[in-house]
Order: C-alpha cells, then sequence, then structure tokens
C-alpha cells in the first residue's frame, strides 16, 4: 500500500482552546506544513513529558490552513479534560496525517452527515468540496439545540442544510438519519448525491441502509479505540467483509481507514 | 569492543535495543520515523502457520501509565510473511528476529522449519501469549510443556532459539531453568501481565476478550524484578522486556542481568524512541565512562538464594 503523504511527528503550539458548547471544546494549533485530505485524522500527545495519560487521543480538524489547524472536542474522559486545562502557548505533540481520508468525488453532488463530534470534521471536508465546485448538501445532528456544531460554516457551502435534535429544541425532532431521508425527498436523486457520514456508529448503520435502499454511494468515517494510531499494533479492528469462513476479516481502523465504504463493512 | 555492542549467544547486536514483537509490525509502519538499521535488531509481530483472524473489537484500552491488548495474533500467516513482509524488512533492518506462536507444538515445530533458511537471525519462541484460547500461554506457564516444545524446536531448526517467557506464572525460574535445559538460547524476559478493565457503568468488561495483557511504564518494576529473578537462575543471556520508556529503563535493565533488551508500547506514543534510545544510551556510557557489556548484571546486591 503506497503512503500518498508521510506521516510527521512534530511540536504544536496551542494558539486558542476554549467551550464552543455545551461540553464542546474547540482547539487551535500552529503546526505549520501539516497537510490533510478530508477524512484523514491526527494524534494528540497531551503532555509530552508524562505518561498519564499514556496514549495518544486521535481527533480529526474542521478547519485547516498552511500554518495550522484547528479541532473540535467533546469533552468524554480524562484525556479531553486534560485537554481543557492547556492554554495558549502550551506545546502538544502532533502525528499526522494520519488515515486513508475520504475518496471525494470530482463533481456532482455531494450529502455531507454529521452527528455529534463527528460534524466538525465535515467542515472541513465540505469547505474543500464547495471550493472545488461540487454542490454541496450538510445534515448536522446533535442532542440537543445548544450542542449543534458548526451550523454557520456548513450553512455557508451548502445549497440546503438541515438540522436535527433529539429532542427537538432545534430543527427535525429526530436523528440525523430522518433528517437525510427528508433531505433526499427534497433534493431527489438525479443525478445522484455521494453520502459522506461521520458520527456515532447507530448513525452510520441507518444511513448505510439508507443509502443501500437509494442505490447510493456512502463512505462511513469510523471510531475505534486506538494505540498507535498509524498501523502498527492491530489495536482498532473493524469487521470487513470478505469472502472466507467467517464472512470476514477485520481490518485496520487507522490505516486501511477511517473512512469504509458501507457497503464494505460487516456491521455488528 | 565498541561499548554499545552486546550478545544474545551467537548473535552479534550493534547496540541492545531491539523491538517488541506486536508493537512494531514487520517494521514497515515506523521507517517514517527510524533508520531501522540502527537498531540491534527488529523483532516482528508473532507469526502463526495459516492466517490469525484476532479477536473481537475493543481489543486495546488505556490503564495508569500503561495499556490493556487483547490482539489475539492477528496476522496474516507464515507463507504472507515469508514472501510480502520479510524480504524488504530483511533489507532494512541491521538483525531480523522472528516472533512464533503456534496452537499445538506441530505449528511451532513448522513455522521454525519454514523459516529455518529464511536468512533470519534468530527465532523468539511466544509461548506466552495471554490472548489465544490455545497454544500460547498454556505451553508457558507449564514447565513441562515449554521443555518439551523447546526441544522438539532445538531438533527442528539451528537457528537461535528465544524463548519468550510468560510472566503469569508463581515462579518464573522454574519455567526459565526448564527451557534452559531443553536447549533455549536465550531468555526473553517478558510478555504481558494478564488483566482486565471493567466499564462501570455498563458493568460489562471493555475489550472484546475479556482479559487483556498488561503493558507499559505501569509493568517496568515487574518485568526487571524477573529479569533480575531469572538472571540469577540461568547462565543463557536474558532480553528484558517491559514498560522501557528511557535510556533509564534500558539500563536498569542491562543492571539487573539482561543483555539486550525490546521497547514495545512506548513506540505507538513515541514512534521515534528506539532510534533516539540508541543515541543516548550511547552519550550515557561515554559520559559514565563505561560499556554495555560492563552494566550486564552488575547490580550490587547478591542474587536471591533458593
Ligand atoms: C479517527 C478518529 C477521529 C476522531 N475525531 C474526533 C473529533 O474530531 N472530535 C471529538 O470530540 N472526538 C473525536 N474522536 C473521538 C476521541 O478520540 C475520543 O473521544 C477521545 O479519545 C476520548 O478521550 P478521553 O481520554 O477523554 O476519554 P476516555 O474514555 O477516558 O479514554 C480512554 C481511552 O479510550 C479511547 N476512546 C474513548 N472514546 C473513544 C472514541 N469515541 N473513539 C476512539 N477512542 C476512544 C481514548 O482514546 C483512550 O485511549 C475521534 C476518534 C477517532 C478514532
Ligand atoms: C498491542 C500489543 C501487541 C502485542 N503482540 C505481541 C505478539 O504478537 N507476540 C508477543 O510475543 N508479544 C506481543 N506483545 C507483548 C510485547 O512484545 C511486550 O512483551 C510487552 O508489551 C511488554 O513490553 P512494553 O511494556 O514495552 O510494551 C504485544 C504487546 C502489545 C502492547
Ligand atoms: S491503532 Fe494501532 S493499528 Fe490502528
Amino acid at each position: 500500500m503506497p503512503r500518498t503523504n508521510s506521516i510527521s511527528d512534530l511540536t504544536a503550539t496551542v494558539t486558542a482552546n476554549r467551550e464552543v458548547a455545551r461540553g464542546f471544546w474547540k482547539m487551535s494549533l500552529a503546526a505549520p506544513g501539516v497537510k490533510f485530505k478530508p477524512g484523514q485524522f491526527f494524534q494528540l500527545r497531551i503532555h509530552g513529558d508524562s505518561t498519564q495519560p499514556l496514549l495518544r487521543r486521535p481527533f480529526a480538524p474542521s478547519e485547516v490552513s498552511e500554518n495550522g489547524f484547528s479541532f473540535i472536542y467533546a469533552v468524554v474522559g480524562a484525556g479531553t479534560a486534560a485537554m481543557t486545562r492547556l492554554s495558549k502557548g502550551a506545546e502538544t505533540g502532533v502525528l499526522a496525517p494520519l488515515g486513508n481520508g475520504y475518496n471525494l468525488p470530482r463533481k456532482g453532488r455531494v450529502l455531507l452527515v454529521g452527528g455529534g463530534c463527528g460534524t466538525p470534521s465535515l467542515r472541513f471536508t465540505g469547505e474543500v468540496l464547495a471550493a472545488r465546485g461540487l454542490e454541496v448538501y450538510s445534515i448536522i445532528g446533535a442532542r440537543t439545540a445548544c450542542t449543534l456544531l458548526e451550523v454557520e460554516a456548513l450553512k455557508k457551502i451548502s445549497t440546503l442544510c438541515a438540522v436535527a435534535t433529539d429532542d427537538g429544541s432545534a430543527g427535525l425532532h429526530g436523528h440525523a438519519v430522518q433528517a437525510a431521508e427528508v433531505m433526499l425527498e427534497e433534493i431527489g436523486l438525479k443525478p445522484k448525491p455521494v453520502i459522506l457520514a461521520c458520527g456515532p456508529e447507530p448513525m452510520l448503520k441507518g444511513l448505510a441502509k439508507l443509502a443501500a435502499e437509494k442505490k447510493l454511494s456512502c463512505q462511513v468515517s469510523l471510531e475505534e479505540r486506538m494505540a498507535c494510531g498509524f498501523g502498527a499494533c492491530m489495536g482498532c479492528a473493524v469487521a470487513v467483509k470478505a469472502d472466507n469462513e467467517d464472512g470476514f476479516i477485520y481490518k485496520r481502523v487507522c490505516a486501511d481507514g477511517p473512512v469504509f465504504e458501507a457497503t464494505a463493512l460487516a456491521w455488528s | 569492543m565498541n561499548n554499545l555492542q552486546t550478545a544474545i549467544g551467537d548473535v552479534t547486536l550493534a547496540n541492545p535495543i531491539l523491538t517488541a514483537s506486536g508493537t512494531y509490525g514487520s517494521g514497515r509502519e515506523y521507517e517514517n520515523f527510524v533508520d531501522l538499521k540502527k537498531l540491534g535488531g527488529i523483532v516482528t509481530k508473532s507469526v502463526t502457520l495459516k492466517p490469525t483472524r484476532g479477536n473481537p473489537p475493543p481489543r486495546v484500552v488505556e490503564t495508569p501509565s500503561g495499556m490493556l491488548n487483547a490482539i489475539g495474533l492477528q496476522n496474516e500467516g507464515l507463507e504472507y510473511f515469508l514472501k510480502e513482509l520479510l524480504p524488504p524488512l530483511q533489507k532494512k533492518a541491521a538483525r531480523v528476529i522472528v516472533n512464533i506462536a503456534g496452537k499445538t507444538e506441530n505449528d511451532y515445530v513448522a513455522l521454525a522449519e519454514g523459516l529455518s533458511d529464511s536468512g533470519i537471525d534468530a527465532l523468539e519462541v511466544n509461548i506466552s501469549c495471554p490472548n489465544v484460547k490455545e497454544g500460547g500461554m498454556a505451553f508457558g506457564v507449564c514447565e513441562n510443556a515449554s521443555s518439551a516444545l523447546v526441544k522438539k524446536l532445538r531438533k527442528a531448526t539451528r537457528l537461535p532459539l528465544w524463548v519468550k517467557l510468560s510472566p503469569n506464572v508463581t515462579d518464573i525460574r522454574v519455567v526459565a531453568q526448564a527451557v534452559e535445559q531443553a536447549g533455549a538460547d536465550a531468555l526473553v524476559v517478558a510478555n504481558t501481565f494478564l488483566g482486565i478493565a471493567i466499564d462501570i457503568e455498563k458493568r460489562r468488561p471493555i475489550l472484546g476478550n475479556v482479559t487483556g495483557g498488561l503493558s507499559g511504564p505501569a509493568v517496568h518494576p515487574l518485568a526487571l524484578r524477573l529479569v533480575w529473578q531469572v538472571a540469577g537462575a540461568v547462565k543463557i543471556p536474558l532480553i528484558g522486556v517491559g514498560g522501557v520508556a528511557g535510556i533509564r529503563e534500558v539500563i536498569a535493565f542491562l543492571l539487573a542481568g539482561a543483555s539486550a533488551v525490546e521497547v514495545g508500547t512506548m513506540n505507538f506514543v513515541e514512534p521515534d524512541l528506539t532510534g533516539r534510545l540508541v543515541d543516548e544510551l550511547s552519550d550515557w556510557l561515554k559520559s559514565h565512562k563505561t560499556s554495555v557489556s560492563d552494566l550486564i548484571g552488575a547490580l550490587e546486591i547478591a542474587p536471591p538464594r533458593g
């Protein structure tokens, strides 16, 4: 498997780090020269000189520039809690770019579907696609109105942008998959939009089903617990359909993914 | 002799820094970060006779200053290894040590035979994987089974046999001595420590395999104690493995009686670590006017009796 871009292990300086929605923080890092393709991710070493937390944490960029990048993270455990305490000027370790990224269509229409902390990385993806002249549609799902992420940015680049919340406090009262179904009704299937999605597994699974029904191509970005993030440990297994006795083999989310064709996965 | 040089039986190593099986793939993933030739040698991921699917996810979980893994020896099998993975590694590494794992004695023998003419420098025999139902640790926790296996392997191949022991035993010296008498050339001390992590909200184990092997800085004192104990019980060279994060752990392993060390989990966090360790060790030896060979077993207390 040839590497399209080689991985760098560098020190990045925090330029901003603040809460942007309830329980979600945005961190900006100065890291000149790091190039991401949409759908790729990085591994962050929170404290360079400590073994606690030990492993790096995987995140995907929401904005990328010449001099660095930003990402939005949900504060869910010890590692992300420690991240909120990094202030401007702090140094962190970044291993990037990692993973395959989306196989981006060259023209036509794209439907982005983001759920929870999966949405921010689709902002970067959407901006790249819009800049290349593709027609972007987007769905943003969240638990509740105040945890909706990147709404303004996605609205700006989308022909249509819809929101869904579990509690009905904004947009459609329901899940991102239902919102996607509504959107597809509205925009039709000619020409067929390609679905690119990032979010919780039930959402991706629901989208895979919807895409199969409508015969649409659908790529999903997965999450799995990782140790290395660059293909060495076999820690991040996902079941992919295979022509063998079991009907599947395990592939590495970090190196063979994180983006997979929805039809290739042996969904549990 | 250069002050970094060391020897594991007949295998000389330019320096004592090796990679730990299962943490370095077949080297390829680290080429961005380390000049593989600079290391004493590369120990490969365990190779099994047939492709092995591995355990269901989650397979890794972080623990205080360490991690549990239950990969389940996922690999593509011997044939693929010989054809696709070994040749490029042999071009890029100073020494290649292939780690083998089997379900039965016959598996191990077939692996040893299959690798005998491949030009590798040594076999590392994994009798200590805690994450598979058959074979693996079942051999390593029983001195009779390990001894019988090593005797068979000794007959099957002329390759140096480095036997990787399990720490999950009452007295590691018993297995160490049995394996030495059976003809092992070196002992690798040790594999991961059996552990478990529980999601208290879901009341379920976190790992798909329920239990896993503990590694990383947290296990270093445990591995160091094992090396020191085994050093007092056998004459063959030892390779220390467990929790190496810097040259402090490397030197401690040497002092406790190891002739080389393997670096595992910390490669995930600092992929350039092994290369840096070679330089830092060299500097330390110079500043202390000493050598690797002078450090081996130089801990200044009497070894334990009994
Ligand atoms: C490719 C990829 C991209 C990601 N991008 C983002 C992002 O842009 N924004 C964001 O908020 N989150 C993202 N995540 C999830 C994020 O990595 C986890 O939420 C984070 O690691 C949790 O760390 P913690 O120490 O706070 O949690 P803890 O639960 O304390 O972490 C314990 C261990 O489990 C791992 N872990 C826990 N949850 C996850 C998870 N969902 N996925 C993978 N590993 C997990 C941690 O990395 C750590 O090793 C991404 C995950 C992957 C795999
Ligand atoms: C993810 C992972 C996979 C491993 N796979 C193997 C393996 O295939 N064969 C083996 O003999 N040991 C395996 N090990 C054990 C290591 O080689 C080493 O003995 C152990 O991790 C202790 O060293 P460390 O603390 O430096 O990681 C594995 C360890 C880890 C963390
Ligand atoms: S996290 Fe190590 S192989 Fe994917």
